[in-house]
C-alpha cells in the first residue's frame, strides 16, 4: 500500500492541466452524491411516503433548524452551504473507507480550498445582510486598534478549518494504512470504525463552524 | 501548472458547483416539499380541529336534543301514567258497576231460583201432607166420615142464603144413604128441589156441591185439596217473612 501525506499523483492530464487522484476522487463523489440527491429530491416530490423520502426531509430540516438555532433566523442560503459542506465532506471520508481510495478531504489542497469558499462566503453574507459599511465597521469594532485581530482572527480560522479536517483525515488514513500494513488484513478493523465516525465528526464540525461564522458575520451589524 | 493549484482550484471549483446543484436538485426541491408537506400536515390539523369542534358542537347539541328529548319522554311517560291509571280507574268501576250488576242479576236468579224451589218444594210438602191426610181419611173411612162430611157440608149450606143457592149440583162419592139425603134436603131448602144428585169417583169421601153461590166440597178429596192449598200458602207466608234469601246476599 502506498502511504503518502502530502504528495497527490497526478494521474492524467488533460492538455496542459494535470489531473490529480484527489479531483478524480472528489469528482466521481460529487457525481454520486448529485445522483443520489436527484433521486431522493424525486422521491421526496413524488413520493414522500418512501423512506428515503424521509431521509431527505430529514437531512433538509436537521439543517434548516441547525442554521436557524446558530444564527436565529432561518436562512436557506447558509443551510444549503452548511449541508452541501456536510454531505462532500462526509461523503469523501467515507469513501476513503473503501479499500484503494485516497479520501479527498485527505488533501490539503481540497480542504483548503473548501476553507477558502468559507472564507470568501462570510464577507459576501455578511455584506449582503449588513451592507459594505455595515460589515466592514465590525472590523473596527470595539476599538479600531484590534481591526488587524479581526483580520488575523479570520484567517486563522479558515487555516485552522482546513488544517483541522486535514489532519483528522489524513492521520486516520495514515493510521489505518499503517495497521495495513504492518498487522495484516482485518486488525485495523476497530481503527476503521473509530476513523469513519471521526469523519462524520470532523464533517459536522467542519459545517457547524462554516455556519457560526457565517452567522456571525450575519449579524454583524446587529451587536 | 501545479498540481496542488489545479486540485485547489478544482476542489473550490467544484465544491461551489456541487452546492449550487444541490442546493438546485436537492435542498430547493426537498424544502419545497417539505413545506407542502408541513402545509398539508396543519391544513389536516386545521380540518381536525374544526371537525373536533364541529364534533363538539354536534356532540353538545346531541346532548341538549337528548336532554329535551328525555325530558318530554319523562312528561310524556307522566302523561300516559296519568292517563292510563284514570283508564285503569274507569275500567275499574265500569267493571264494578258490570260485577255489581251481573252480582244483583245473579242475586236475582238465584232468588228466583231459592222462590221457585220453594214453591216447588212448598207444593211437595203440600203434596205429601195431602196425600197423607187423604191415606189418613181412607183409614178412618166408613159411614161415619161419610156423614161428617155431609153434615159440615149441610152446615155450610145453612151458613148460605136460600134463595141464591140454585141451581145446585151434588156430587158424592158413596150412593147417598136416605139419612144423608134428607139431611141435605133439608139444609139446601127450596133448592133441594132442583137439585142434581150424583155418585162420582174420586172424592174418596163426602160431597162435592155446587151451588149458585160458589162449590161447598165437603168431600176427601176436596179437602186434601184445601189442606194442600192451605199448607202451600202458610209455607210460603213463613218463607217470606223469614227472608231466606239473605244468606244468599251475604255470600
Amino acid at each position: 500500500m502506498h502511504l503518502r501525506i502530502f504528495g497527490d499523483p497526478v494521474l492524467f492530464h488533460i492538455g496542459t492541466v494535470p489531473v490529480t487522484e484527489t479531483m478524480v476522487t472528489s469528482t466521481v463523489v460529487t457525481l454520486l452524491l448529485i445522483a443520489t440527491a436527484v433521486l431522493l429530491a424525486y422521491l421526496a416530490t413524488l413520493r414522500p411516503q418512501h423512506w428515503l423520502s424521509l431521509v431527505a426531509f430529514m437531512i433538509v430540516e436537521s439543517f434548516d433548524n441547525l442554521v436557524t438555532e446558530i444564527i436565529g433566523r432561518r436562512h436557506t442560503i447558509v443551510s444549503t452551504l452548511a449541508g452541501s459542506l456536510f454531505l462532500f465532506i462526509a461523503s469523501c471520508n467515507i469513501a476513503g473507507q473503501l479499500p484503494g481510495v485516497h479520501p479527498a478531504t485527505g488533501s490539503l489542497a481540497t480542504t483548503s480550498a473548501l476553507a477558502v469558499v468559507v472564507f470568501l462566503s462570510v464577507p459576501i453574507a455578511g455584506i449582503r445582510s449588513n451592507g459594505v459599511w455595515g460589515y466592514i465597521k465590525h472590523y473596527f469594532r470595539p476599538n479600531p486598534l484590534l481591526m488587524p485581530l479581526h483580520v488575523i482572527s479570520e484567517l486563522s480560522r479558515t487555516l485552522a478549518l482546513a488544517v483541522r479536517l486535514f489532519g483528522n483525515i489524513m492521520s486516520g488514513h495514515l493510521v489505518v494504512g499503517l495497521l495495513v500494513a504492518l498487522a495484516g488484513f482485518l486488525v485495523p478493523t476497530p481503527i476503521m470504525a473509530l476513523d469513519l465516525l471521526i469523519g462524520l465528526l470532523q464533517a459536522y464540525i467542519f459545517a457547524i463552524l462554516s455556519t457560526v461564522y457565517i452567522g456571525a458575520a450575519i449579524s454583524a451589524g446587529e451587536e | 501548472m501545479s498540481p496542488t493549484l489545479t486540485t485547489f482550484l478544482f476542489e473550490a471549483v467544484n465544491f461551489i458547483v456541487l452546492t449550487a446543484v444541490l442546493g438546485w436538485l436537492f435542498f430547493k426541491p426537498v424544502r419545497q416539499a417539505l413545506s407542502e408537506r408541513r402545509a398539508k400536515f396543519e391544513a389536516e390539523t386545521q380540518q381536525a380541529a374544526q371537525k373536533l369542534a364541529e364534533a363538539e358542537r354536534m356532540q353538545r347539541d346531541i346532548d341538549a336534543t337528548r336532554a329535551n328529548l328525555q325530558a318530554e319522554l319523562n312528561e310524556l311517560r307522566s302523561r300516559e301514567l296519568e292517563s292510563v291509571r284514570r283508564q285503569a280507574e274507569q275500567i275499574l268501576t265500569e267493571a264494578r258497576i258490570a260485577a255489581e250488576r251481573q252480582r244483583e242479576i245473579s242475586r236475582r236468579q238465584a232468588a228466583q231460583m231459592s222462590e221457585t224451589q220453594r214453591d216447588t218444594l212448598a207444593e211437595v210438602a203440600a203434596t205429601a201432607a195431602a196425600e197423607t191426610v187423604g191415606r189418613l181419611f181412607e183409614q178412618i173411612g166408613g159411614p161415619e166420615l161419610q156423614s161428617a162430611l155431609i153434615e159440615s157440608a149441610c152446615q155450610q149450606l145453612r151458613s148460605l142464603p136460600q134463595r141464591t143457592i140454585a141451581p145446585v149440583k151434588i156430587e158424592s162419592a158413596l150412593p147417598l144413604s136416605p139419612e144423608q139425603l134428607a139431611a141435605l134436603n133439608d139444609a139446601l131448602g127450596p133448592a133441594a128441589s132442583g137439585a142434581d144428585f150424583r155418585t162420582v169417583d174420586g172424592l174418596g169421601a163426602g160431597v162435592r156441591i155446587a151451588t149458585g153461590q160458589g162449590l161447598i166440597d165437603a168431600s176427601v178429596s176436596g179437602l186434601t185439596q184445601f189442606a194442600r192449598q192451605s199448607l202451600v200458602q202458610e209455607m210460603k207466608r213463613l218463607a217470606n217473612n223469614h227472608n231466606p234469601l239473605q244468606s244468599v246476599n251475604d255470600a
